[in-house]
């Protein structure tokens, strides 16, 4: 019984800790970042600058 | 309260001043341009929120970041201006002060760096400043917080009887006859804008773009004002000796500005030689300047690894794999687990995350040193010492803050490429940072170097270092001459004085940059090492009874060919790359799954039987500059808003680490390492 808790306890976290990670670096911007609350570009959800070169 | 701002110059502490007055914290450093949005507090009493903006010399903005703090003036039109100025530097800084005194709003001067002032020798008399500008001065010294306290109550008191400022500068007549034609149009326009109509036509005599396309004004009155404009600059030809409104304006203001510091700031104790000048003489030199800083990097990396890091991480090592691990393996053999759950959580989570977190206090005195060198105010001199360099290879200067940034770790370091102004150098930029050997990659160099280079850890260390600069270097210069030809930007970085951090300071700022880690080794790692665990539990075949028939090894076994020529073609390091992707930490966490050891000794060992010195060092250079991980990538793919330039991105890291890796090895092996 108490196999199956802790089983079902590590694989639920796992999958969830994976899949909230992947989804945040999908997000991309600050939402991936570990240092985000202490980030010199601290960016509250202001938009990235709307600029960049076309490729050539 | 609708609102007060923090507003000054670059580097005068506003950021300090911000998280003592509210609750939160903000990243602060000794130098220009940490801040490049606004940010939004709330005040400690309640009493409404604080704008912290990012500093400015003037309010006619130079680039993007520093449009932010005019065009705010503008649009969100505060009720309070909090004026943070620099006591050392009074001249220079009262030139905002000026500009903010005309716009009409209570204005409170926060004096601050006091005791750096008095360090000086400079004596200011703050009552005939006060006098002089009509407005409140509180001194500060907003690293220890001194003066706070009255800030705020001033703060609260302005509010209350709603002072505003009568501090107005007489320009003469013809800019005083055009002020007047200016507000007049600017009025019938903006009936409701609470602005002062003086201001705006100043800023629009001084032709500020940000406050001009902020107003939005409609082509009919543009045409009007620069009527009167033209009008205004032909009479003042006629008087005075001058190219432009703006010229003269500044021209006025700096006479006003000399004449109050010449009756408030007493020089006659000042030092000749500040001991920031005489640091410099040698840390900033032109010739020494680079080896000495070559020279602490190499003691940092001493530090980090040979003289603290690995005799603390020794400690966590042998608590993780010593009582923590007997502990656990207990209280499973209590509860009546499995051998499966046994396998689950001594080798997949101990193995993986604890395999991780025993590289923590490398991880943590390098931010520790990162925050010294920040706050001390040297790296301000290192950005001024490679600015040359990076003009060079057709990088901008500003791009050295991503890049130092970056080190820690590559996603805000994209992030903060947003102050570069130009799209391509941005670009450029961003396209590189992933060159920078973030902290995630310490664990791989402390396992690796540890086994393989146990004398010269430190030396090899640096050595993976430099070459992730040098190869930013030498991309950047090939880039910038295939990809992105033609770009120029300005770059101005001002050198603050040294000083010695503040102990609460340093560990605040270790702190919230190493929780960072902490956080993704309890989450992320630890589904990867969940993840990958199962990989090498379970094969085709249902479980496997060897880790050699596994899901792993046959992923792993796809590129080991490929990786043959670098040194490392077997099953164990392709899977290790390959999972590395998720976050670079997880390369060790893979290792220690694989090999399933019960600590650190025993990988050791294990890791020193599959490779040769050579190849580790090979190893370890194909981390540092193989694909970015997952989250730098997310983060590249947002900010360039080209899929084709993140893929460009990963694709030439990836050849770039296969040739790198190639030449390590195979000249190695050439000229008879092993």
């Amino acid at each position: 019984m108490a196999d199956i808790v802790i089983i079902t306890i590590v694989f639920s976290y796992a999958a969830f800790a994976l899949y909230r990670g992947i989804r945040k670096s999908k997000k991309g911007a600050c939402s991936s970042c570990s240092q985000r609350k202490s980030c010199s570009a601290v960016c509250s959800d202001s938009p990235a600058p709307p600029s960049t070169p076309k490729s050539k | 309260m609708s609102g007060a701002a923090l507003i000054g110059n670059p580097n005068t502490g506003k950021t300090s001043l911000f998280n003592t007055l509210t609750s939160s914290y903000e990243y602060v450093g000794n130098w220009s341009g940490v801040t490049v949005e606004k940010k939004i507090g709330q005040l400690k009493d309640k009493s409404g929120p604080l704008t912290d903006l990012p500093g400015i010399y003037s309010l006619h903005p130079l680039s993007r970041d520093e449009g932010v703090a005019a065009e705010y003036l503008v649009t969100d039109s505060p009720s309070l201006l909090i004026n943070i100025v620099d006591a050392s530097q009074l001249e220079r800084n009262l030139y905002l002060t000026i500009q903010l005194l005309e716009y009409g709003k209570p204005v409170i001067i926060g004096l601050n760096m006091i005791d750096v002032a008095k360090a000086r020798g400079l004596a200011i008399d703050t009552a005939y400043l006060s006098e002089r500008l009509h407005t409140e001065i509180v001194p500060l010294i907003a690293r220890t917080g001194v003066g706070s306290k009255e800030l705020l109550s001033c703060m609260n008191k302005t509010e209350e009887k709603d002072l505003s400022p009568c501090f107005t500068i007489h320009y003469g007549a013809v800019i005083e006859e055009a002020i007047l034609g200016i507000s007049r149009e600017v009025n019938s326009e903006l009936t409701f804008s609470g602005l002062s109509p003086r201001w705006i036509a100043l800023q629009i005599l001084e032709d500020n773009p940000a406050v001009m396309n902020s107003l939005a004004l409609t082509e009919a009155t543009l045409s009007r004002i620069r009527a009167i404009k033209e009008d205004a600059l032909k009479q003042l030809r006629m008087k005075e000796d001058t190219s432009s409104l703006q010229d003269y304006i500044r021209s006025v203001r700096t006479e006003i500005i000399q004449d109050i510091c010449a009756s408030a700031v007493d020089q006659s104790n000042r030092k000749p030689h500040t001991l920031t000048e005489k640091i410099d003489t040698f840390a900033a030199h032109p010739v020494w300047g680079i080896p000495i800083f070559l020279a602490f990097m190499l003691l940092t990396f001493e530090l980090t690894f040979d003289w603290l890091g690995n005799p603390l991480s020794d400690l966590l090592d042998a608590f993780i794999s010593g009582p923590l691990s007997t502990l656990v393996e207990q209280g499973l053999t209590a509860v009546g687990a499995s051998g499966f759950t046994h396998a689950l959580i001594i080798d997949g989570i101990i193995g993986g995350v604890g395999g991780v977190l025993v590289f923590m206090p490398q991880i943590f005195i390098m931010f520790l040193i990162i925050s010294f060198i920040e706050d001390s105010g040297y790296m301000a001199r290192i950005t001024v010492m490679m600015d040359k360099l990076m003009e060079m290879v057709g990088l901008n200067g500003k791009a050295l803050i991503p890049f130092i940034i970056g080190f820690g770790c590559n996603v805000p370091a994209v992030m903060a490429s947003r102050s570069i102004e130009q799209p391509k150098e941005r670009t450029l930029t961003m396209l590189l940072v992933p060159l920078m050997s973030c902290s995630a990659r310490l664990p791989v160099y402390a396992l690796f170097a540890g086994i393989f280079f146990a004398n010269s850890q430190a030396l090899i260390v640096l050595s993976l270092y430099v070459m992730g600069i040098v190869l930013t270097l030498v991309l950047a210069k090939l880039f910038s001459l295939f990809l992105f030809k033609d770009s120029k930007s300005f770059f101005m970085v001002e050198l603050p004085p040294y000083r010695m951090p503040q102990t609460v300071t340093l560990f605040r700022s270790t702190w919230e940059k190493g929780k960072g880690f902490l956080r993704k080794a309890g989450t992320f790692i630890l589904g990867g090492s969940v993840l990958i665990w199962l990989l090498t539990y379970l094969g085709p075949g249902g479980i496997a009874a060897e880790m050699d028939d596994s899901f792993l090894a046959s992923i792993g076994g796809l590129f080991a060919a490929l990786l043959e020529p670098l040194g490392f073609g077997t099953w164990q390091s392709g899977a290790a790359l390959v999972t590395g992707f998720m976050a670079k930490e997880v390369v060790v966490s893979t290792m220690n799954i694989i090999y399933h050891v019960p600590d650190m000794a025993g990988l050791q060992e294990q890791i020193s039987l599959a490779f040769t010195p050579l190849q580790a060092y090979s190893f370890m250079a194909f981390v540092l500059l193989y694909t970015p991980c997952l989250a730098t990538v997310g983060v590249l793919r947002k900010e360039t808003a080209s899929w084709k330039w993140t893929l460009f991105s990963v694709g030439y890291s990836l050849v770039l680490a296969y040739t790198v890796a190639v030449i390590i090895y195979q000249g190695g092996k050439w000229i008879g390492l092993t």
